[in-house]
């Protein structure tokens, strides 16, 4: 059962109802038993006081009164029976109302009161007990007596025994028991139906917080992810889940204006290069013929398709790392050399902005990781220091190890970045410039940076100093030699190898 | 017709440029959104051209800072960005039109065309004055069933002064709606446009359906025959 109040109720029911009929069925039980007890008791009590009416005396065993003293055991409706044999199995006496027939009876001495069932000789149910006794002598009788009334003659005393039977019938008592355990299977019937009508009110009362938070969640949307769950009057052991799912719907709120700030900026970063290029072949084939504007139209829309490929080369690129699509193929990297063959990409635009690059890496210092991922990382952190850095200024590379790791430092001077820019630098599309005017970078390269880092195990630490963003990686040299060398200082100029990279 | 276009795409305001002034229009051209304010506010444009995405001042701010200065300049508002909300703003801030990137150009024109005639409160596209009949869609002007062919400014100075029939329009208004703002000309470029556009209506009477008022301007009389 998955329903929290069904559970609730069924084992409420249950458990209540187990308790109920146990406790009915011990009450019986106890009630019964004492009142058999009661009833043998006094049936015990009967069978002795008769006994006391015995008698014997010169070897004969007599019943003082002939019926007992008592009219039950006369000739009547429902009578009472007794039966007193002597020692050696004869008759004494029977009661009237047994007339000719016989008791059951186990014979033999008895050491205590003998208690059975039995089905009288009138056919009803009874129970009769037996017990064994020594009539009274005369001789004792005489003893018994004030010393005036006593008898002359010195009778000796008699030591015989005797089995007496007396039955009854258990109608009345088993009436009333049949009368109590149908009073007691009704009240525990009544409280089982009121029990199940108190747990259903009470599993309703108790589980209506959990309802009224679940109409809550349920009229809850995309649009109304800022709103957030009332704690202050849910019961203490809802309020850690009411602070959970607001965490959650927190989580999910920016996540979700992620998604749309991610849509709106993808939207905008090929709408634009889109319009551009509809717009050009456009007015190109409206007013045909003009050769120098066609061919610049031809520039420019080369321009576009570079620009645009750049974005989906990219996004293909941080799809596969989400996907983790990419396989790491690890080989020992000399990373001065690849920092080297990945700043060609840009030497060109570095020139044009007269930016030049500080290699601060030691010669030897060798790192086993995906050759193929760590330049594009370099790559796209120069593209980025290039495209960022101020005029005139100088990008710095340095790497170092110490122990089993290392680490690689790309310092470039900027003075459009500030402390609060520097948490959203690795958001793919984030752009400084809120308009994102300008084609060439669509603020995926640190994104892609990132995804790559979290792929190669890097850590990656983005700050500003001195007027400077500096953005440090962190790996392990997974076995590859660590640099004992100096380090040598080195401007690189000019590009000497192929491109590696479309840095965004 | 003069434009104003605020687009901080270069290659996009560098095109459109072309194409509007090849269209007919003389347009002004503005990368960011301080630059193109400055010119809304100096200036009087039959239209703007207006990006959202802006560096410096933001389009919807600059829609906004123009309606509040009580310009009634029609504002076509031309934005990548396609949500409903983003347009029902743009539309409530007093953007007379809206047009999601990528676009067509020829709708584009289409849409500033009607901007355009909404200016002077003219419905029909094709106007009748006379003998004087301008299709304002096809950019096409006939005068007594003869179509007289007209270059783009020729075009635009019967444009201005069609829609405003009946209305004398001085030299500098004409000057304003047909040149761009760093035009460079000598004093008497729309006398010389206005005789040229003369001579090709009817060669015979030159002054038959453009009049000039002395020391006022020019004007196309609208119950003329």
């Amino acid at each position: 059962m998955r329903s929290l109040r069904g559970r609730l109720t069924v084992w409420l029911l249950a458990g209540t109802g187990l308790l109920l009929v146990a406790g009915g069925l011990t009450l019986d039980r106890v009630i019964t038993s004492r009142l058999r007890r009661e009833y043998d008791a006094a049936l015990i009590a009967r069978a002795r006081s008769l006994g006391t009416l015995t008698e014997q005396g010169n070897g004969r065993v007599w019943l003082e009164s002939a019926d007992g003293g008592t009219p039950e055991f006369g000739l009547r409706e429902n009578p009472d029976y007794f039966e007193i044999w002597r020692s050696d199995g004869s008759v004494v006496q029977r009661s009237r109302s047994l007339g000719a027939r016989d008791l059951p009876r186990a014979g033999g001495p008895i050491a205590v009161p003998l208690l059975s069932d039995l089905t009288l000789p009138d056919g009803r149910r009874g129970r009769e007990v037996e017990i064994s006794l020594r009539p009274r002598s005369e001789k004792e009788e005489q003893e018994e007596r004030p010393s005036e009334q006593r008898s002359v003659p010195d009778l000796s005393a008699d030591n015989l025994t005797a089995t007496l039977t007396v039955a009854h019938g258990r109608e009345d008592l088993d009436a009333f028991l049949a009368s109590l355990h149908v009073t007691l299977t009704l009240v525990v019937v009544v409280l089982l139906a009121g029990t199940g009508v108190l747990v259903k009110a009470v599993v309703g009362i108790g589980l209506a917080p959990l309802d009224s938070l679940a109409r809550r969640l349920d009229g809850m949307d995309s649009e109304s992810l800022g709103e957030r769950l009332e704690a202050a009057d849910a019961p203490a052991e809802l309020v850690p889940v009411i602070h959970h799912l607001n965490a959650l719907l927190a989580r999910l709120d920016a996540s979700f204006a992620r998604e749309r700030s991610f849509s709106a900026n993808l939207a905008h970063e090929l709408r634009t290069p889109l319009a551009e290029l509809r717009t050009m072949t456009e007015v190109a084939l409206k007013w045909p013929g003009e050769t120098p504007f066609e061919l610049e139209a031809l520039r420019e829309i080369q321009g576009i398709g570079l620009q645009m490929e750049g974005v989906v080369v990219n996004l293909l690129a941080l799809a596969r790392c989400d996907g983790k699509q990419h396989t790491v193929w690890p080989s020992e990297v000399c990373l001065r050399e690849l920092a080297a063959s990945c700043w060609n990409a840009v030497a060109a635009e570095a020139e044009g902005k007269g930016i030049m690059l500080q290699l601060e890496i030691p010669d030897d210092l060798t790192v086993m990781t995906d050759r193929e991922k760590l330049a594009l990382i370099l790559a796209n952190l120069f593209s980025n220091a290039v495209a960022h850095g101020c005029r005139g200024g100088l990008v710095t590379c340095s790497a170092t190890a110490d122990g089993a790791e290392f680490s690689v430092r790309v310092r470039n001077s900027t003075d459009a970045l500030t402390a609060e820019d520097l948490p959203r630098l690795f958001v793919r599309f984030w752009r400084k410039d809120p308009a994102r005017s300008g084609g060439r970078h669509a603020g995926l390269g640190l994104a892609l940076v990132s995804s790559l880092c979290d792929l190669l195990s890097f850590e990656k630490e983005a700050r500003l100093a001195g007027g400077s963003l500096e953005i440090t990686l962190r790996g392990r040299l997974n076995g590859a030699r660590s640099a004992a060398a100096a380090v040598r200082p080195t401007a690189v100029e000019s590009p000497e190898s192929p491109r590696v990279a479309n840095p965004q | 017709m003069r434009l104003l276009l605020i687009e901080d795409s270069a290659r996009l305001r560098a095109t459109l440029e072309r194409g509007l002034r090849k269209a007919g229009y003389a347009v002004d051209a503005a990368k960011d959104g301080r630059e193109g304010l400055w010119l809304a506010t100096e200036n009087e444009y039959d239209v703007i051209v207006l990006d959202l995405l802006l560096p410096e001042i933001d389009g919807l701010t600059v829609l906004r800072t123009l309606r509040e200065k009580g310009a009634p300049t029609h504002v076509l508002v031309l934005s990548a960005k396609d949500m409903v909300e983003d347009r029902v703003q743009g539309l409530r801030l007093g953007a007379d039109d809206y047009m999601v990137k990528p676009f067509s150009f020829d709708e584009l024109c289409a849409r500033l065309e009607a901007l355009v005639r909404r200016s002077y409160h003219a419905k029909n596209p094709v106007i009748r004055i006379g003998e004087l009949e301008l299709n304002t869609v096809a950019r096409q002007a006939w005068y007594a069933s003869r179509e007289v062919k007209l270059t783009p400014r020729e075009y635009g100075l019967l444009e201005i002064l069609v829609l405003r029939a009946g209305e004398v329009v001085s030299r500098r208004d004409l000057w304003e709606h047909l040149y761009e703002f760093d035009f460079e000309a000598g004093s008497n470029v729309v006398d010389v446009l206005v005789y040229s556009l003369r001579k090709k209506l009817d060669p015979r009477v030159p002054q038959r359906v453009v009049k000039t008022r002395r020391g006022l301007g020019y004007l196309i009389d609208a119950g003329q025959p």
